[in-house]
C-alpha cells in the first residue's frame, strides 16, 4: 500500500538548564522510523514518557525535529518553508488529549468548524453552515448545537467536535493523541466506534483517512488498529500486526503493557459495547 | 444581566463605603486649616471661633459628614477654606488637565505595550524576547521620581521640550493647530515619563498571558489547520489571554486620576497633583476629601468597566 506519511531516523531533543547552569539534553525521540500507509489504522502505545506525544506533534509539524526527516507524499516536511508547510498542514490533523482546552473559548461551534474554510476556501456562509451541520451529524452530534458556545459542551461532545474540526478540511492523516484518555468508558467506546466508522473498509481508499491512535491502553489499541507500534524511552521497540503484538509479544515493554490489561477484557472484540 | 447588576450594586456600595472612610480618616487627622491662624496676633479668638462655626467645624463628626453629603448631593463636594469657593469647580479644572495627560499616556502605553508583549511572547527565548525583558527589568528598577528627574534634566539641557507647565505664555492668541502643537510639546515630557513607567508592568503581563495561551490546545489545533501565525496571535491567543489584561486595563482606568500625581508635581503640570499637595499642606479638608473621593470614584468605575468588559469578552462568565 502507498505510504502517505513517514518518519526516518527522527530525533527530537529538548534542552533544559540546571540551576548550576549545566545544560541537560532530554532525547524524547531516538531514531524513530515509521510508515503510515493510506487509509491505515495504526495504534502507537507506550507508557507515559515513552515519546508518543512528541512523535504526534512532530508528525503534525507542530514541533521541528532535531534531526531526521518526515515525508508526506512527495514532500519532505522538515525542509519546507512556513508558507509551504501551511498549505500541507490541513492534510495532517491532530486531536489533543484535553477537550477542555481544545477550542477557543470565544468561538461558537459553527465558528470552530468554519474558521479554516473562511481562510482556505471560497465557500459562502450558507455552504459553510451546511457543511458544518453535515460534520456534526457525521460525528454523532446534534444539529442544533451550531450556535452554542464551545465552552458549553460536555467532555464527550467536545471530543467529538474536535474530531469534526479535524475532519473539516478532509485530512489524509488523522492523529489522535490520547484523545480518549480523558473520557469516561461509555464515551470512549462511542468515540472508538466513531473512529472505526470513519476508517471503515467500505469507504473508498482515496477519501478514507489514515488514523493514528496514540494511547497507553493496549486493549483500546488492539480493538481499533490493524497495526500496533510500541514505544519506550523515545524508541520504537516493537511493531507489527495486532495478532502478533498481542499474541506473541517479544519486547519486555509490550509484555508489561499486556500484563496491565489482564482484567478479563476480550481484546479481540472489535466493537466495544456502549 | 444579573451578574452586571450585582457588580453595579457592589460598585455603588463600595463608593458609599469610600465616602465614609475618606471623610473619617481625613477629618480625624490632627490639625485643621485654622490652627495656623491662631499664631497670627491680628486674628482674634472670636474670629477663629466664628470661622470654624461658619464652616461647621465646631459640630460633631456625624453632623459634619451629613452636611458634606448634602453638599455632595448639590454637586459642591464641600467648601475650600483656602480658595473660599465650592470644591467641585476647583477640582473639575484640575481633574480635566490630569485626565488629558493620563488618558493620552494610558492609551499610548497600551498601544506600545500590546504589540511589544505579544511579539515578545511569540519570540519567547529568542533575542527579541531577551531584549524586551531586559529593558523592562531596567525600567522596573528605576523609581518613577528618578525617571522623571532624569528626563526633565535631559529636556532642560537640550531645550528640546518645554521643562514644565501645560501651555506657553501667550499661546491663547495662537491659531488652533499651533495651540494644539504647543500643548502636545508640553505634554510629551510628563506623558513620556508615565508611558515609560507603565511599560514594564504592562509588557510583562501581556507577554506572560499570551505566552501561556500560545501553548494551549486550541491554538495548536488552529496552527495545524494552517491558520496564519498573525491571525493565531491576534484572533486566538490574545482574546483568550484577555481576562487578566482586562483587569489590568480596569486598574489603569482606576489610576487615571491618582497615577500621575508625582509626575505632575515634578513637571509642574497644572493637574490634581500639585493642587492636592497644596491642599494637604494647608489642611484644606474638603479639597483633600474631594480629591480622594474622585480617585476612589475612578477606581470603582475602572473595576466596574473591567467587569463589563470581562462579561462581554468571556463567554464562560456569561454561562455562569
Amino acid at each position: 500500500m502507498e505510504v502517505l506519511l513517514s518518519a526516518e531516523n527522527l530525533v527530537k531533543e529538548y534542552s533544559s538548564r540546571h540551576f548550576s547552569g549545566v545544560k541537560a539534553l532530554v532525547r524524547a525521540l531516538d531514531r524513530v522510523n515509521l510508515a503510515i500507509p493510506r487509509g491505515a489504522r495504526i495504534a502507537i502505545v507506550g507508557a507515559s514518557g515513552s515519546g508518543k506525544s512528541t512523535l504526534a506533534v512532530c508528525l503534525a509539524c507542530l514541533e521541528k525535529p532535531s534531526s531526521g526527516t518526515i515525508r508526506f507524499q512527495n514532500h519532505e516536511l522538515t525542509c519546507l518553508s512556513v508558507d509551504e508547510l501551511r498549505s500541507i498542514r490541513p492534510q495532517i490533523q491532530l486531536v489533543f488529549q484535553d477537550p477542555a482546552t481544545a477550542f477557543n473559548p470565544n468561538f461558537t461551534v459553527l465558528e470552530v468548524l468554519e474558521e479554516p474554510w473562511i481562510l482556505q476556501t471560497k465557500m459562502s456562509a450558507e455552504e459553510r453552515r451546511e457543511r458544518a451541520t453535515e460534520l456534526l451529524v457525521r460525528v454523532g452530534l446534534a444539529r442544533n448545537i451550531l450556535g452554542r458556545g464551545s465552552a458549553d459542551l460536555s467532555g464527550g461532545q467536545r471530543q467529538r467536535l474536535a474530531i469534526a474540526r479535524a475532519l473539516a478540511l478532509k485530512p489524509k492523516v488523522l492523529i489522535l493523541d490520547e484523545a480518549l484518555s480523558a473520557l469516561d468508558y461509555s464515551v470512549q467506546a462511542q468515540i472508538a466506534n466513531l473512529l472505526l466508522d470513519l476508517s471503515d473498509r467500505a469507504i473508498p481508499l482515496a477519501v478514507r483517512p489514515a488514523i493514528v491512535l496514540i494511547t497507553h491502553d493496549l486493549v483500546m489499541a488492539a480493538r481499533f488498529a490493524d497495526e500496533i507500534v510500541v514505544m519506550q524511552s523515545g524508541r520504537i521497540v516493537e511493531n507489527g500486526p495486532v495478532q502478533k503484538i498481542v499474541g506473541n509479544p517479544e519486547h519486555a515493554a509490550t509484555q508489561a503493557l499486556l500484563a496491565c490489561t489482564m482484567n478479563g477484557a476480550p481484546i479481540s472484540e472489535k466493537r466495544p459495547a456502549v | 444581566m444579573r451578574y452586571l447588576a450585582r457588580r453595579f450594586l457592589h460598585a455603588v456600595l463600595l463608593l458609599a463605603g469610600a465616602t465614609v472612610v475618606t471623610f473619617l480618616f481625613t477629618a480625624l487627622a490632627p490639625g485643621n486649616y485654622f490652627d495656623e491662624m491662631r499664631l497670627n496676633p491680628q486674628i482674634s479668638r472670636e474670629t477663629l471661633t466664628a470661622l470654624k462655626a461658619h464652616y461647621d467645624l465646631d459640630k460633631p463628626l456625624g453632623v459634619r459628614y451629613l452636611v458634606w453629603l448634602k453638599s455632595l448631593a448639590h454637586g459642591e463636594m464641600g467648601y475650600s477654606f483656602a480658595y473660599n469657593s465650592p470644591v467641585s469647580p476647583l477640582l473639575a479644572v484640575r481633574a480635566r488637565n490630569t485626565l488629558l495627560l493620563t488618558i493620552t499616556s494610558t492609551l499610548l502605553a497600551w498601544c506600545i505595550a500590546l504589540p511589544l508583549g505579544v511579539w515578545s511572547a511569540e519570540c519567547s527565548g529568542r533575542w527579541v524576547d531577551r531584549l524586551v525583558t531586559g529593558v523592562s527589568a531596567v525600567l522596573l528598577v528605576i523609581p518613577d521620581i528618578a525617571l522623571a528627574l532624569g528626563l526633565l534634566t535631559i529636556s532642560v539641557h537640550t531645550r528640546w521640550l518645554p521643562a514644565g507647565g501645560m501651555v506657553s505664555i501667550g499661546s491663547e492668541t495662537l491659531p488652533f493647530a499651533a495651540r494644539l502643537w504647543d500643548l502636545a510639546r508640553h505634554m510629551l515630557l510628563p506623558a513620556g515619563i508615565l508611558v515609560l513607567g507603565a511599560q514594564p508592568l504592562l509588557v510583562r503581563h501581556i507577554r506572560s498571558a499570551v505566552a501561556e495561551t500560545i501553548g494551549e490546545g486550541f491554538v495548536r489545533a488552529a496552527e495545524a489547520h494552517g491558520i496564519p501565525r498573525g491571525r493565531l496571535l491576534w484572533r486566538y491567543a490574545l482574546p483568550a489571554a484577555a481576562n487578566p489584561l482586562i483587569s489590568l486595563f480596569g486598574f489603569s482606568i482606576g489610576a487615571l486620576l491618582s497615577g500621575s500625581l508625582l509626575v505632575e508635581v515634578v513637571t509642574s503640570w497644572p493637574g490634581l497633583g500639585p493642587f492636592l499637595l497644596e491642599a494637604i499642606l494647608a489642611r484644606d479638608l474638603y479639597v483633600v476629601i474631594g480629591g480622594v473621593l474622585l480617585s476612589a470614584l475612578f477606581l470603582v468605575a475602572g473595576n466596574f468597566i473591567a467587569d463589563v468588559l470581562l462579561f462581554w469578552a468571556d463567554p464562560r462568565i456569561r454561562t455562569e
